[in-house]
């Protein structure tokens, strides 16, 4: 398995790409911290382990998939609320996929073009620190040539809601370049989440705790209001539980895992591969997917259907991607041992990235 | 009783865990065996439509060419016979060229799931459903079956879509045997209604009773089946069951497969500029065909200190409402803001009043509630779509339909008040005109004005302002349920409401399993809602 930089883009190469997996690494030695620290105090040892380090060749691919629309905003008597609450709003887009939409500028009420991306700031960050060259030839080309290297700066360092990426009003720019209007979005919390959830637990009677309400009510390691965090938690538990210890695949990141193209009715005689194009990422890793209807085809997004309703917000289309972390799962020398529901995340000093 | 064709059909269908069995004899199915001294070896696919085949019959390739289905073409037609699911599996795995299936999605169902964990006596009653589906596209095939790759005689049923007549096929697997029960229209033919599968499949096209989130009993990015509870089955064995999809994915499935069988049967009900059978297609309005189960979102117990919310289509069919809302060309919703939230500390105190549990058909009982707080039945999908398609069609109003859906509106499922407006529709085939069913609707209801129902109607359709006082009316009615369910008397009454739906929906065939419900140690009696929030005694049930 290789440890590319996200996406496979083929964009990190040589020392580049050597920085950027001591950088994932790095992220992994402090899951493993948190996965001892979670149990500090009650057990030695940890079942979350840096595949980078140990570099274990007999490994399992555990996929762990979920809908890309926030669960807060999801199953309201009138879904229209859903979409819109969502559209209006990044830091509602909570599901480790964000998104923006352009409207018709004479017709407000007709999409255009929907973006949405699972591309990590943690990335984004590291360009800015190894590569702002780079950083700025991504934005130039996803989001527009006129970026320039200091729009993206504050303070010295990379800024998540620089204008080009988080301009702070939905809709009037269409612009994104990654997530981070969510500030839980990142690639340091889904591994310490992960982490965190490694820990077989059990209740004050000592019965064992899977479920993902109960589980993350247990060792708190994100928000149970959320399809993610409680799902991702309870998978990682599962497979602990098995006999495994887990870690991360490569190339380490959060993927469109799949699109569900069921319920849409298209014009026009198109097809689904017309509508839509994978603008970074490989077929197996695609993180920045942009819909559009053919140019000359006369038809917009809102000509399309999804379940009888015409397109009208980005939400509509976040229902049908899913988002999927790859896990994987190597053979434990022993088996982890449960630990009660007391645990709870004490740091050790340092700012760390959490999904609370 | 539901009508059909004018004619009251009973509910009462015949069980469809008896006509599906490991074991079933011909004679369960209500079939004679086949005569002796005929050699059916050949036979690739026998008939089985019960109500119609009185005993099993060889389908030749000429007429199994005919059923255009997914399954056949790819299949039976070549001579190839898949007996079990490993066989099904790998001969799908090896379709090429035109015939490929690229997508595959399985999904797990277990109603002992988590009961099972603390209490092993609990059954499991897994199954399987897989998927299959062209690229970028609908499944054309959808199987459930049990974790088990080489046992011959473990449930196979098949639905297969044909694009040739825009049905859903039906198929099982039966004594080493491939047996077709009919297709999608075959559910609407009076002498095979509510039989076979069409028992559960009633209007002919896929049901999952837990559609919406929660989803309970699936597998789901809700509540995970743990892997664990599948020790002992094949699971795990072949790579199509390495891993299990998310019910939240076949939700999207088969509301698309349900909305596209919907188009294509209302287009074979309108073609020659006429409706055919305007009731068949108005009862998806007036009556409850079929229904859903939903649940609150989390799961029991509620966790403590916490208000959760109730689903509202328990309070009103707020996705009818919706398909109306629609269309009715309105720029603010005729939908309150409803979200009736309960403590779960009342939650819980009347879960013990009323001594709730879920109890296996072993007789094994847990107290408590299911997984999810609160599964209870709501409007079917299926029945929603059909109104949804027939508003988008102008077959009728959105304003015939927004007062239909006012008469009784705080019960959404039954109504017998409502279902009483079905006799109003025609029963003859109507010529197509804007919003056709209205006239002849308006004029049969005026000429029994006078009578209870019928007033209440007319009060609806007589109002200048239906939208302004739909809106009104759904606002103190979301008003008064929200102040009910503050107070923990009105939370016990709230969860005896639910019992009492609860009881009616497991008078259904769709109920297969003791355990899809929560249940009270005593039987509740019978109760409805009134628009002003109030439960009290149901006399049309007792």
């Amino acid at each position: 398995m290789e440890y590319n930089g996200p996406g496979n883009t083929g964009e990190l190469t040589g020392p580049l790409l050597t920085a950027w997996q001591d950088t994932v690494s790095a992220m992994f030695e402090t899951g493993r911290r948190v996965a001892e620290d979670e149990a500090r105090g009650q057990v030695n040892g940890s079942w979350f382990y840096n595949q980078l380090v140990e570099r274990i060749d007999d490994v399992a691919i555990a996929d762990i998939s979920w809908t890309a629309f926030p669960k807060r905003q999801s199953n309201l008597p009138n879904p229209v609320d859903g979409w819109r609450a969502a559209d209006m709003r990044r830091a509602v887009q909570e599901e480790y996929c964000e998104w923006v939409v352009i409207r018709d500028q004479v017709n407000p009420n007709v999409l255009r073009k929907a973006i949405f991306t699972t591309e990590a700031p943690d990335y984004y960050d590291f360009l800015a620190s190894n590569d702002p060259d780079l950083l700025v030839a991504l934005y130039r080309k996803h989001v527009n040539p006129a970026v320039e290297l200091d729009d993206l700066m504050q303070g010295g360092s990379y800024s998540d809601f620089n204008k080009w990426n988080h301009p702070g009003v939905n809709g009037a720019d269409g612009t994104i370049m990654h997530m981070g209007g969510n500030t839980a979005n990142t690639l340091g919390a889904a591994v310490n989440l992960s982490a965190q959830a490694t820990w077989p637990s059990i209740d004050g009677n000592g019965n064992p705790i899977t479920g993902e309400q109960e589980l993350i009510a247990c060792r708190r390691f994100g928000d149970r209001v959320r399809h993610s965090d409680p799902f991702i938690g309870a998978q990682i538990n599962q497979l602990v539980r098995s006999g495994k210890k887990v870690s991360f695949a490569g190339p380490v990141g959060l993927y469109v895992d799949s699109m569900d193209f069921a319920d849409f009715d298209i014009p026009g005689g198109l097809n689904p591969q017309d509508i839509f194009s994978v603008t970074r990422g490989d077929d197996e890793h695609m993180m920045r997917l942009e819909f559009e209807m053919p140019s000359g085809s006369g038809f917009s997004l809102s000509d399309v259907e999804i379940g009888g309703e015409p397109i009208a917000f980005g939400g509509q289309i976040a229902e049908k991607l899913r988002i999927r972390v790859r896990g994987i799962a190597a053979d434990s020398d022993e088996q982890a041992p449960s630990i009660p529901c007391d645990g709870r995340f004490r740091g050790f000093g340092a700012v760390l990235q959490s999904r609370g | 009783m539901i009508f059909w064709g004018g004619v009251a059909v009973d509910v009462q269908f015949p069980s469809r865990q008896g006509l599906f069995s490991d074991r079933t004899t011909h004679e369960t199915l209500g079939l004679s065996p086949p005569a002796a001294g005929v050699d059916q070896s050949d036979a690739l696919l026998f008939s089985t439509v019960i109500g119609i085949d009185t005993e099993p019959r060889p389908m030749d390739s000429s007429e199994i060419n005919g059923l255009g289905d997914a399954f056949t073409k790819r299949f039976l037609l070549k001579g190839i016979v898949p007996l079990t699911l490993r066989d099904l599996l790998e001969g799908i795995d090896a379709l090429d060229g035109d015939e490929v299936l690229p997508d595959r999605r399985v999904f797990l169902v277990a109603e002992g799931g988590r009961h099972r964990l603390s209490n092993p006596a609990f059954p499991l009653n897994a199954r399987l459903v897989f998927t299959w589906s062209p690229a970028f596209s609908r499944p054309v095939l959808f199987l459930s079956t049990v974790p088990s790759l080489d046992d011959q005689t473990a449930l196979l049923q098949l639905v297969a879509w044909s694009e040739s007549d825009t049905t859903f096929h039906f198929f099982e697997r039966r004594e080493g045997r491939w047996t077709w029960a009919g297709n999608s229209m075959t559910a609407f033919d009076d002498r095979a209604r509510g039989k076979g599968p069409f028992d559960s499949h009633i209007n002919g096209g896929l049901v999952m009773k837990e559609l919406k989130a929660p989803w309970a009993h699936w597998h789901s990015q809700s509540s995970s089946i743990p892997f664990e509870l599948l020790d002992g089955t094949d699971f795990g064995k072949h790579p199509a069951m390495s891993a299990i999809d998310g019910a939240e994915l076949l939700e999207n499935l088969v509301k698309a497969g349900v909305r596209h069988w919907t188009r294509s049967r209302i287009a074979k009900r309108t073609q020659n500029n006429q409706i055919a059978l305007p009731r068949e297609l108005a009862q998806h309005l007036t009556h409850a065909t079929s229904a859903n189960l939903v649940g609150a979102t989390v799961s029991y117990p509620p966790p403590q200190g916490e208000e959760f919310t109730l689903p509202a289509s328990f309070f009103l069919d707020v996705d009818t409402f919706r398909a109306v809302d629609k269309r009715l060309g309105v720029t603010t919703s005729i939908l309150p803001t409803i979200a009736i939230e309960v403590s779960p500390e009342d939650y819980l105190g009347a879960i013990g009043e009323l001594d709730i549990g879920v109890v296996a058909a072993n007789g094994t009982r847990v107290p408590g509630d299911t997984t999810f707080c609160f599964v209870v039945p709501e409007r079917a999908f299926e029945d929603v779509t059909v109104v949804d398609r027939m508003l988008r069609d102008e077959l009728l109003s959105a304003r015939l339909a927004l007062c239909i859906l006012m008469v009784d509106f705080s019960n959404p499922v039954r109504s017998p008040q409502r279902e009483a407006l079905l006799r109003h529709f025609p029963q003859a085939q109507v010529a197509l005109s804007a919003a056709t069913l209205d006239a002849p609707f308006l004029a049969s209801v005026q000429a029994n004005a006078g009578a209870p129902i019928e007033d209440e109607f007319l009060s609806y359709w007589n109002d200048p302002d239906i939208v302004g006082r739909a809106r009104s009316e759904l606002a103190s009615f979301s008003g008064a349920v929200s102040q009910l369910a503050s107070t923990s008397p009105g939370v016990v009454e709230i969860v005896r409401l639910a019992e009492a739906r609860r009881n009616l929906f497991r008078k259904r065939k769709l109920n297969e399993f003791s355990s899809t419900t929560a249940r009270a140690a005593e039987d509740v009696g019978f109760w409805r809602m009134t628009k002003t929030g109030e439960i009290v005694p149901d006399d049309n049930f007792s």
